[in-house]
């Protein structure tokens, strides 16, 4: 192989090691190289392969539905948390939940941390499956901004099962 | 017609990079979560499995420019069929883990890569990606379209 082949490669490289950086440190979209987007639950047994285990209380749909009264009484008493993108979100969310996107926590947090903290329940959706941003959020709202664990719910089934029930979606970024 | 198959095979590797690097840049979330799904790289610290998606995409789209226009076209084709091997090992290597979590038969598994096409079906895109990591290293071996054409007939 000639050797200007291998010079070309190394500088190729270092170029685009240098233009990832800089998207790293330049562009809003890019990922915060310093965030843990998948923090552990320090009590979780993870299993390759399998489900990841949360330790968190579930909601079931029954109770999810019978909650959407609740929602926005003032202070709350349930809140709904959507750990969705903003374009899922207005693509359609349950109605009175807040956005709260895991992978843009620093977007919503400040303003939504003290309603959080009123809350005697916090319930995370996200798309259902094996969709595991709820989970990830549920680590971070109770590892990083110290919520207590005991308040917080996951609805396992999320908007795919929401939807299935025939339960109506609310489009837009309004709760 | 011979001396436009270089010239082709360019463009088509070129727009494939192109189409995957553009869509990898845009939505980086989704290609973080499958990168961490292949349970490779520790989630500790963080940037070590976060600077991925910021790099990657631009790797594919400094590669599709450069195969295009010939700056740098050796050395890109040969970063880009490197970091092929490596990406296909992995996908290679969480196709097999699957196929012993699951006891799926290899040719039903089917998963997000990360590739930027979504769910596939594996086998298919191994062998699409062995044809990838041909067409990188052809790109880097070939003389290149101008020295090809200049070697056409002169008409005229």
């Amino acid at each position: 192989m000639p050797s200007s082949t291998l010079v070309q490669t190394a500088v190729f490289a270092v170029g685009v090691l240098l233009l990832g950086l800089l998207n790293s440190f330049v562009n809003p979209s890019a990922l915060d190289l310093g965030n843990d987007y998948f923090p552990a639950n320090p009590a979780a047994v993870v299993v390759s392969g399998e489900p990841l285990e949360h330790g968190y209380a579930t909601t079931s749909y029954a109770d999810l539905f019978s909650y959407l009264d609740l929602l926005y009484e003032e202070p709350p008493f349930v809140v709904v948390l959507d750990a969705r993108s903003a374009e899922h979100y207005a693509a359609g969310h349950i109605p009175g939940a807040f956005l709260l996107d895991q992978f843009h926590q620093d977007r919503y947090i400040d303003a939504l941390l003290p309603t959080l903290k009123q809350a005697a329940m916090v319930v995370v959706y996200c798309t259902g499956g094996d969709c595991e941003d709820s989970i990830f959020l549920s680590n971070s709202l109770v590892y990083h901004y110290g919520m207590d664990k005991d308040s917080i719910s996951i609805f396992e089934g999320g908007v795919a099962l929401w939807e299935e029930q025939g339960s109506p979606l609310k489009e837009g970024s309004a709760r | 017609m011979r001396n436009y198959l270089p010239l082709f095979i360019r463009v088509a590797m070129a727009a494939l990079l192109l189409s995957y690097g553009f869509e990898k840049l845009h939505d980086p979330v989704t290609f973080l979560k499958s990168i961490h799904a292949y349970d490779l790289l520790p989630t500790n610290p963080p940037w070590l499995l976060n600077f991925g998606p910021n790099v990657i995409p631009l790797l594919e789209i400094a590669a599709g420019i450069c195969i295009l226009t010939g700056f740098l076209r050796r050395g890109a084709a040969m970063a880009m069929g490197c970091f092929l091997i490596l990406f296909t090992g992995a996908i290679l290597w969480r196709a097999l883990v699957l196929m012993d979590d699951t006891g799926q038969s290899f040719h039903n598994i089917k998963f997000d890569c990360g590739c930027g096409s979504g769910k596939v079906v594996i086998w298919e895109k191994l062998v699409f990606n062995t044809a990838l990591i041909v067409g990188c290293f052809y790109c880097m071996l070939e003389r290149g379209y101008r020295s090809a054409a200049s070697t056409s007939p002169k008409h005229g």
